[in-house]
């Protein structure tokens, strides 16, 4: 930000306009933010403070990197290239890299003679965090997952911890085959089911023992999943993942389930499932930093700036200053946003049908976050629009907009609700 | 001495032999005095002249041949000597190429070089002894007298001249006379002027032919002798060094039936005894589910060690099988190995045990750290321990079938080619096998043995532990020449120190 700062009372009337500019942001700050590295940069940071962290717990090969693949939809090679080394034993992969919705920590040295976990902890654990443990059944040799998770569990008993148990088809009978419908539980009653080769059972319940003497409090849910390459030839290839999914939502932190729900929104698309985690992302972050203002640091503008310039980048549309000024202008930018962080809040808030009388209660993130949400929603239709080369109606946009202002109270709601 | 004892010995043949000789010798001189009355004496002579000069030729070569001969076919060390034995015996050739011929009636001075050659080899094995050289037992030194006996007797017969106009039992006679009278080191010395005088008696006419010849021909019959001096003397130090290597590492303790009664029971350690010669102890480890026991249970072909997909019952399980040549095995079924110290421990201890270690390793688990330490405690032990030979490890990967895409099984694989997915999956797995636990690429034999289908490259494997059984036999006398009591050295020491003296002092 180029804001000058204040000196003295011979500058109020500069205070005032300071904090008026952070309060009602112009498009030109908005457009200034897109054009600059430096505010993309902050963003990420800021996104990445304020991300929980899903960490997953396993042996090499156990099928970590493929559930962090079919969670964020992200390819195979993404993956791959995506963790970045945090600590000597773990690496983290931020989802989407620009603006974290969630990271997922692998902790790599696991069965190594001298991991321990404490430098993992310190690094992640002033977060609500899920685990994901991850374990492959044919291998019951889990002493290397096992002592680290009970000493994170006996430091948080209140994490909850959801073992997949990956590798399903080294127990199905040549040529293998998936049983149809998705037939596990989670329960004992997995060992008998029919249709499920009688050894696959046998081994899914012993390994579900070895949490027998698991401390804390929190629940252990056990999920069989078995996700393979399209070059194996098995399908589904992403058998177990609606289990997994469902595992996530009844035990994660709502903070870690509604952003995972509302980052997974547009699955399917082509580009807006991931312009989706993207704008969630954002949308997060700014909903965050409105709550624990960090000073100095980012401004929602900023945010909103790296957002249009991620976005774009993600359509493969020139988005310049200009073109950025028009659409926002064309949103009524300048009257909307305004409203947003400032004292017309609560008017408009009560103009959002889902939201209704219960817009007092309204925290001060989350019109940070449904703006920012729903001009990222916007601009999508803006950028697809423009993808096709064709001039998208103003119209459009702002139907767009105001439809993703419900949404995005629907989905912070959603977060606070649980937690 | 012995000049005398043997004319005693065998006065009537002497008697036979100069009767005999007369006449021929006779003719010599009856010859000459032809030659000298009909003057073709120059003739004659220019004819011995003529028939001299490449003779002469001849013998300096071989003469020269016989220095630079590098050594008799068998002067290597044991084949199943592990790396102490063999420093010890290097040390021993060395000392043998430098030392001077002996001259072979000089006692003193071949007592000195074995003394020497004694010295040498105690000091290697027990370098900080005040008296290295006396640390065996009595039974022990008697059977190294009788091994170095043994020992240059063959290589006599190898070495020496003419020798093939003797038969093994004459030669033997005459030791048996000179040992009567000599220490071991009179046996080589001797042993030329033995043949010689022994030679007469068995072939009077020939002898008698020879010792002319020798008349002619004396200044070559001598270098050629220099060369056997040379030959000879490197064997003394060659032979009684290789049998102080068997005395002092402790190999004289027992006597072959004595070591295959400890190889015995060493391989059958916890398997119930039997009557034939010492089986070969198998070792099948690897991780939990690494396929074990489907391996145990293929290579013997019936079901001994129970297969699971859960880890199998606490400790090792021994079970014994015989192949098709009749061939006995344990084969050792332990439990799999996790990362816990003692678990690597444990599993460490049973594969100093084992002649062959076939160490099983999914191919599709890329968690191999516990493979690598176990593996490298292994090595590590037997790096401290160079009194025995390591046993010989093969690798199988094992599950190949589940590697990517496992849908797919139509076997035979190249993997050398890997022109399909599937055998590129193997070539991969098989080299990051190799990397992972540090052994060459060809010492892993991918296999899959996946129930229900024909087990795959099963006669691979098994032609590979056929071809490791001579290593692993090794292995296994190495193990039982180490695996003796505890001696008690405070008690024993008068009657080491005496033997030895007595040993010494008998030359």
């Amino acid at each position: 930000m180029s804001d000058p700062k204040p000196r003295g009372l011979a500058r109020w009337s500069d205070i005032t306009a300071w904090l008026g500019r952070q309060f009602s942001p112009t498009a030109d700050d908005i457009a200034r933010a897109a054009s600059s590295e430096k505010a993309s940069e902050a963003a990420r940071h800021a996104a990445a403070d304020a991300a929980p962290v899903i960490w997953l717990l396993g042996k090499v090969q156990s099928g970590k990197s493929s559930i962090v693949q079919r969670l964020t939809g992200a390819s195979e090679v993404e993956v791959g290239e995506g963790f970045r080394p945090i600590t000597r034993s773990a690496a983290i992969f931020d989802f989407p890299a620009e603006a974290p919705v969630l990271r997922f920590l692998d902790t790599r040295g696991l069965g190594e003679k001298d991991y321990a976990p404490a430098e993992d902890l310190a690094a992640c654990e002033a977060r609500a965090n899920l685990i994901i443990a991850v374990m492959r059944v044919g291998d019951p040799a889990q002493l290397a997952v096992l002592a680290p998770l009970r000493e994170i569990r006996a430091r948080h008993p209140d994490w909850p911890i959801i073992v997949a148990q990956t590798w399903l088809h080294s127990f199905y009978p040549f040529p293998p085959a998936h049983p149809t419908p998705y037939p596990f539980t989670g329960k004992p009653v997995d060992a008998e089911l029919p249709g499920v080769a009688p050894d696959l059972g046998r081994v899914l319940l012993h390994q579900r023992r070895l949490f027998d003497a698991m401390p804390g409090t929190a629940p252990i849910v056990f999920v069989p999943i078995d996700f393979t390459r399209a070059t194996d030839a098995l399908a589904p290839a992403d058998f177990g993942l609606d289990a997994l999914l469902s595992a996530i939502e009844r035990v994660a932190p709502a903070v870690v389930s509604a952003r995972l729900a509302a980052a997974r929104a547009g699955e399917g698309q082509d580009i807006g499932s991931k312009a989706q985690a993207l704008i969630t992302g954002y949308a997060f972050t700014a909903a965050a930093i409105d709550v624990a203002p960090m000073a100095g640091m980012v401004g929602v503008p900023i945010l909103q700036g790296a957002m249009l310039h991620a976005l774009a980048r993600r359509f493969d549309v020139e988005f310049g200053r200009d073109a950025i000024i028009a659409f926002l202008g064309s949103l009524g930018t300048a009257t909307l946003l305004r409203y947003a962080a400032g004292f017309g809040l609560r008017q408009l808030v009560k103009m959002i049908p889902v939201y209704g009388q219960t817009a007092g209660a309204v925290a001060a993130g989350a019109a940070s976050f449904a703006f920012t949400y729903a001009l990222g929603q916007a601009a999508c239709v803006y950028l697809a629009a423009r993808r096709r080369g064709i001039t998208p109606a103003d119209s459009e946009i702002v139907d767009r907009y105001a439809r993703a202002l419900g949404e995005a109270f629907e989905i912070f709601r959603r977060q606070k609700g649980k937690a | 001495m012995i000049w005398w004892r043997l004319a005693r010995e065998y006065r009537s043949e002497l008697v036979a032999a100069v009767l005999l000789c007369l006449p021929p010798v006779a003719l010599i001189a009856l010859g000459g005095v032809w030659l000298w009355q009909r003057g073709h004496i120059l003739a004659f002579l220019a004819l011995c002249l003529v028939a001299a000069v490449p003779a002469t030729a001849l013998t300096i070569r071989h003469r020269r041949a016989v220095a630079r001969a590098p050594a008799l076919a068998d002067m290597g060390p044991q084949p199943d000597w592990p790396a102490r034995e063999r420093e010890a015996f290097a040390k021993v050739i060395e000392l043998a190429s430098i030392v001077e011929p002996l001259a072979f009636d000089d006692r003193d001075a071949a007592l000195t070089l074995v003394q020497r050659t004694l010295e040498t080899v105690a000091s290697h094995y027990r370098p900080d002894a005040a008296h290295p050289i006396a640390a065996f037992t009595l039974p022990e030194g008697l059977l190294f007298i009788h091994r170095v006996s043994d020992r240059l007797r063959s290589a006599v017969l190898d070495s020496v001249p003419f020798s093939e106009r003797l038969t093994l039992s004459d030669l033997r006679e005459a030791f048996r006379l000179t040992a009567a009278v000599s220490p071991i080191t009179d046996l080589a010395m001797r042993a030329y002027n033995v043949y010689r005088v022994v030679r007469p008696i068995f072939n009077p006419a020939g002898a008698a032919i020879a010792e002319a010849r020798q008349l002619l021909f004396g200044a070559a019959w001598d270098s050629a002798a220099s060369g056997v001096q040379r030959k000879l003397t490197r064997l003394v130090v060659i032979e009684t060094g290789r049998a102080a290597i068997e005395l002092y590492s402790g190999r004289l303790r027992r006597n072959r039936m004595e070591l295959d009664a400890a190889a015995e029971t060493s391989a059958r350690h916890g398997a119930t005894p039997g009557v034939r010669p010492p089986p070969l102890r198998i070792l099948f480890a690897g991780q939990v589910n690494a396929g074990k026991s489907s391996l145990a249970n293929a290579l013997a072909g019936e079901i001994h060690a129970p297969v699971s997909p859960l880890p199998g019952p606490e400790g090792f399980r021994c079970f014994e099988v015989e192949d098709l040549e009749g061939r006995g095995f344990v084969f050792v079924d332990a439990p799999g190995v996790d990362a816990s110290a003692a678990a690597i421990a444990e599993l460490a201890e049973e594969a100093k045990r084992a002649d062959v270690v076939l160490w099983a390793v999914a191919a599709h688990q890329a968690a191999r750290d516990v493979d690598a330490r176990c593996l490298g405690a292994f090595r590590t032990w037997f790096a401290g321990h160079p009194e025995l030979n390591r046993p010989p490890i093969l690798c199988v990967a094992t599950h190949v079938d589940q590697l990517s895409p496992f849908t797919e099984w139509a076997p035979p694989y190249d993997i050398v080619r890997a022109d399909r997915p599937k055998s590129a999956s193997i070539r991969d797995a098989v080299h990051a096998i190799a990397n992972d636990l540090d052994v060459p690429v060809t010492a892993i034999i991918p296999v899959s043995l996946a129930p229900g289908r024909e087990p795959y490259n099963l006669d691979v494997l098994r032609a590979r532990i056929a071809s490791s059984l001579p290593e692993a036999r090794h292995a296994q006398l190495a193990r039982a020449h180490s695996a003796r009591e505890g001696i008690d050295w405070f008690k024993e020491a008068s009657r080491l120190v005496n033997a030895g003296r007595s040993l010494l002092s008998s030359g």
